[in-house]
């Protein structure tokens, strides 16, 4: 039996622009396509057709086969077309499905996965290295540049005696670092602050609650090694490559101080990672041993940090800020253990110590210049 | 075929542009002119917007291959020249591959550009970068030709992507060391090379504009931004070198009036170009016997373009698939498309099936968002 689906519709073979006006029958599962001479111009089986556009007026239905991919014949709404779609196989109806190659798009798809790996997981490192070949003079202005707005309207500590007492410590402390950066350590006149970072450059700041509350002079020494390996380590400029992105580490090396502000407070706030922490714990446990230095020191500063968790009357909010950027204080304790049972001389004399602990007395407005 | 000529990718309203038409009664004569006829709606386009809007998000921005897609099959189904509808071949997972394959290779190429803040050498990377926009491009339109079709016969772009990557770099040199004063033959010799290797099937186009043409058109547009540039810098120097208090208030008066003037009259300038670009374009445009005419005016442009601000402040940029409608039905509107189409035939392409043309285009697409 065969049905007459359209008379006088629009047929393109696909292989020429020449329109050609045919009549289509459906017999049993072929679709003849007729031209009016009566030539079968082509005849499609039902089983590969593939509709490529229904007919939502004003459009026609548009239909072609497997065999010729570019062959477009159309067909107006209707019952006759709807019969013949209701014979065309389901997963054909949707429209054109042009052949997959799903090995090649696997290839690429790993192949992309990959170089977003590479984006994500190693460029980062690569950028964080970047911190070991960044000149030290550019480190150098990097922290003489954030400098003023960490400190702020804070004054520096400069009862002579105590600083010469200071750098004397620190200068002992430096004869065991390798990198070529001086170091610029200030006691800071603000009784509300417990803290003591280091920022690029070799600039060390330590808040006189440090120096008040530290029993022996060990501890002051033991907090010093710390802050100090920070910098020799490049734990702090890789840090702040990391935490404040490239732009703006640029920005503040070249001197475009717009943010400075903004990227000061963030970079107080800014925390090593626990590596870096018991990797400056280490390191400093090392050079104050080398140095012939105590030390439990750096210990019993945690020790009291790690005390205060529980007792939040005592500075607690302070000290909750310090330990919230330096973590889990009780592994750090136990890493820092010294098992040497060696004797050490006292870190320096009693007037020294005195001196250090009354820098306090006299203060100068907080000046950075350049070393 | 008309389709080539209206891929157009200096527009930057957003929409490719198929070609379409509808025999128009001709006034005796052998020459027949024809209209591109668009019946999309507005509804049809929101829908569309929509769906792809809500899909982007569910697919974290996956989708957009698909909803792509779905648009241009939209756009060119709603076409049609002479009573045949354009169709559009390409599938989203041909332009997600294409995707997927590039992805390793702009990888490549941006983050030497992420690393130029450090080491402001590798700032020569962006050269890489801005040639292969002329890859992309060129790609862009060969992967549009090769997926529409009209009477059953594909587009097809010849040509190679490396040559026209040469040219538009070259050229873009050249107008840099001119001023400016060669965007007129650069803009008609890339134009050149795009529409000689450009193919309906087997007819190939041919262009010969001229950019003598252009130029009167091109003068005036760079007088109208260079006088008033030239008025707002010297109002600026004399408001500087006068003296008096009142100094200040008056520079600051002259940038804000500058800025609101150039930003009016910039978009106004630049329209009187563009429009004799666009006529140009069609002017020195051949396909076989058939050839082409713009009919836009600066004024019409303008207009256009105004109007199209206006919907969009006004919607809050809710408006922007009714500002496609609109830049489909204008550009429809101005294009006249002269020649007998019925005696106008071309056979298909040879080698260059539906399954070949998906490659390194496909992904380049200058829709896919990379550029």
């Amino acid at each position: 039996m065969s049905v007459t689906i359209a008379t006088s519709t629009k047929f393109y073979d696909g292989k020429t622009s020449k329109a050609h006006t045919v009549s289509v029958m459906l017999s049993g599962s072929i679709l003849y396509i007729r031209s009016e001479d009566g030539e079968d111009l082509a005849t499609w089986s039902l089983q590969q057709l593939n509709i490529v556009s229904h007919p939502a007026p004003p459009l026609a239905g548009t239909i072609c086969s497997d065999k010729a991919l570019d062959a477009r014949l159309t067909i107006e709404a209707g019952k006759n077309w709807d019969y013949l779609k209701s014979r065309i196989p389901k997963h054909k109806r949707r429209g054109l499905n042009l052949p997959v190659h799903w090995a090649s798009f696997a290839a690429y798809g790993g192949v992309a996965i990959l170089s977003i790996v590479f984006l994500f997981m190693m460029f980062p490192r690569i950028i964080g290295n970047i911190a070991y070949v960044i000149p030290a003079s550019w480190e150098e202005s990097l922290g003489q540049e954030v400098m003023p707005s960490i400190v702020g309207t804070d004054k520096t500590c400069s009862a002579a005696k105590g600083q010469a007492a200071l750098k004397r410590l620190v200068d002992r402390i430096e004869t065991k670092m390798n990198r070529e950066i001086t170091y610029d350590v200030r006691v800071i006149k603000n009784s509300y602050i417990t803290n003591a970072f280091a920022a690029p450059g070799g600039h060390i700041i330590i808040y006189q609650n440090i120096i008040d509350d530290a029993d022996n002079p060990e501890e002051l020494a033991g907090v010093l090694a710390h802050e100090m390996a920070h910098v020799e380590l490049y734990h702090t400029t890789r840090a702040m490559v990391r935490d404040l992105g490239l732009g703006i580490t640029l920005s503040l090396i070249f001197g475009d101080t717009g943010s400075i502000e903004g990227i000061a407070r963030l970079l107080s706030q800014m925390s090593y990672s626990r590596e870096d922490e018991t990797e400056a714990d280490m390191h400093a446990k090392k050079t104050l041993m080398a140095l012939n230095i105590n030390p439990s020191g750096l210990q019993g500063f945690l020790r009291r940090i790690a005390k205060s968790e529980i007792d939040l009357d005592f500075k607690g909010k302070e000290f909750l800020d310090y330990i919230s950027s330096h973590p889990n204080t009780q592994a750090r304790i136990d890493a820092l253990e010294d098992t040497s049972n060696r004797k050490y001389p006292p870190t320096m004399s009693a007037q020294d110590w005195d001196a250090i602990q009354n820098i306090c007395t006299k203060s100068k407005p907080s000046v950075f210049k350049k070393k | 075929m008309t389709n080539e000529t209206d891929l157009s990718f200096e527009d930057e309203d957003g929409v490719p542009k198929p070609a379409a038409t509808k025999p128009q009664p001709t006034r005796g004569g052998k020459a027949k002119k024809y209209v591109l006829s668009y019946d999309g709606k507005t509804s049809g386009l929101y829908k569309l917007y929509l769906l792809d809007f809500f899909m982007r998000i569910i697919t974290i921005g996956i989708y957009s291959f698909w909803g792509k897609t779905r648009l241009r099959k939209y756009i060119w189904a709603h076409h049609s020249l002479a009573g045949d509808r354009f169709e559009y071949l390409g599938t989203g997972g041909e332009l997600f591959k294409g995707f997927l394959k590039v992805l390793p290779i702009l990888v490549i190429l941006f983050a030497p550009i992420i690393m130029a803040e450090v080491y402001p050498i590798l700032g020569l990377f962006y050269i890489p970068l801005i040639y292969c926009f002329g890859i992309a491009m060129y790609g862009a339109i060969r992967y549009r030709y090769s997926r529409t079709s009209w009477k059953g016969i594909r587009g097809y772009l010849d040509g190679s992507t490396i040559k026209y990557a040469n040219l538009a770099f070259g050229r873009m040199l050249l107008n840099i060391v001119t001023l400016g004063f060669a965007i007129p033959s650069s803009d008609i010799a890339k134009h050149k090379y795009i529409m000689d290797n450009s193919y309906f099937g087997t007819q190939k186009a041919e262009f010969n504009g001229n950019a003598k043409i252009l130029f009167g058109a091109y003068i005036k547009t760079m007088l109208m931004v260079g006088v008033l540039s030239a008025l707002i810098i010297g109002g600026i120097f004399m408001a500087s070198t006068s003296v008096g208090a009142l100094n200040q208030e008056l520079i600051a008066i002259f940038i804000t009036v500058g800025i609101i003037a150039l930003a009016l009259v910039f978009p106004i300038a630049r329209s009187i170009y563009a429009a004799a670009l666009m006529r140009e374009k069609m002017r020195g445009l051949k396909i076989g016997h058939v050839k082409f005419m713009c009919t836009v005016t600066a004024g019409d442009l303008i207009k256009h373009r105004m109007a199209n601000t206006l919907i969009l402040m006004i919607t809050l940029g809710l408006g922007f698939p009714y500002i496609v409608q609109r830049n489909i039905r204008f550009y429809a509107r101005h294009h006249i498309i002269m020649g007998d189409l019925a005696a106008f035939e071309a056979g298909q392409a040879k080698d260059h099936g539906l399954t070949s043309g998906e490659g390194l285009e496909a992904g380049f697409d200058i829709d896919a968002g990379f550029f």
